[in-house]
């Protein structure tokens, strides 16, 4: 675009330059994975006893420490406040649900199986990541479509 | 229908139209996806800010510098306007592009 461009022009070029926008201020696919991950060792140390659960305690705070500063580290564009909406919040609640579900069913139905206190929390961390990893663009589309509307702002 | 000289220049319309997205943005975010060079985009940002419409803010992550622009709340209503006029001109929406975004 080196020259003045024309009114039709103008707005496509808008269009363009504002999906990338919106494109830059998604968070990284692996943070979910990653907060699910801390969870599940979080709830797995309080399993154990001694110095194991110690051990665990201390990675899950090293751990949430380093993903902040990572995250913080790569933001280079911050979201404006969203108008939020009724269709979005059905959204982000269909989305977040199946989330509370697979967390429900999952250690139970694991536990019958492994008659172990571990394994059905390890289980259910890696259902609800690929969940979320799975399903965590397409919410976000859905979301951001129910709170955004139009694309300038 | 007069359209807005300091946005209608071609990269001033693409720097406000991302800053339009967001809250704030970093300066190389901005070079990134609008594919200039620093300099250019520090001219037309500079500017931006000459007509109110773009707040630039020094800051810094951990030790490095980093360069925040912000679109303030006068040149959030100029390009507010300039869409519209636009849009009366061309007499067609803009599309929903988060159904397509991603």
């Amino acid at each position: 675009m080196d020259r003045v461009p024309s009114p039709a022009e103008a707005l496509a070029e808008i269009e363009r330059t504002q999906r990338k926008g919106y494109a830059g201020q998604r968070l990284p696919i692996w943070w979910l994975p990653a907060v699910v991950a801390l969870i599940t060792v979080l709830s797995t140390a309080f399993e154990l006893h001694g110095a194991a659960r110690s051990v665990l305690l201390v990675a899950v705070a090293l751990g949430l420490a380093v993903m902040t500063a990572v995250l913080a580290h790569r933001v280079r564009v911050k979201s404006r406040r969203q108008v939020w909406t009724p269709r979005a919040t059905a959204w982000l609640v269909a989305w977040v649900v199946p989330f509370l579900v697979l967390f429900g069913i999952t250690p139970p139905l694991v536990w019958l199986v492994t008659d172990s206190a571990i394994w059905p929390k390890i289980i259910s961390g890696i259902a609800v990541s690929l969940y979320g990893v799975l399903t965590l663009r397409w919410a976000e589309r859905q979301i951001m479509a129910g709170a955004k509307g139009k694309v300038a702002q | 229908m007069n359209l807005d000289p300091v946005i209608h220049a071609p990269v001033r319309l693409q720097i406000v139209s991302l800053l339009a997205t967001a809250n704030e943005a970093e300066f190389s975010f901005v070079r990134d996806s609008l594919e200039v060079s620093d300099s250019v985009l520090s001219k037309h940002a500079a500017a931006l800010e000459t007509a109110g419409y773009v707040h630039i803010r020094k800051g810094h992550v951990g030790k490095r510098p980093r360069t925040w622009l912000k679109l303030t709340d006068q040149g959030r209503t100029a390009f507010r306007e300039y869409v519209a006029t636009l849009q009366q001109i061309v007499g067609q929406p803009l599309t929903d592009v988060t159904q397509e975004a991603g």
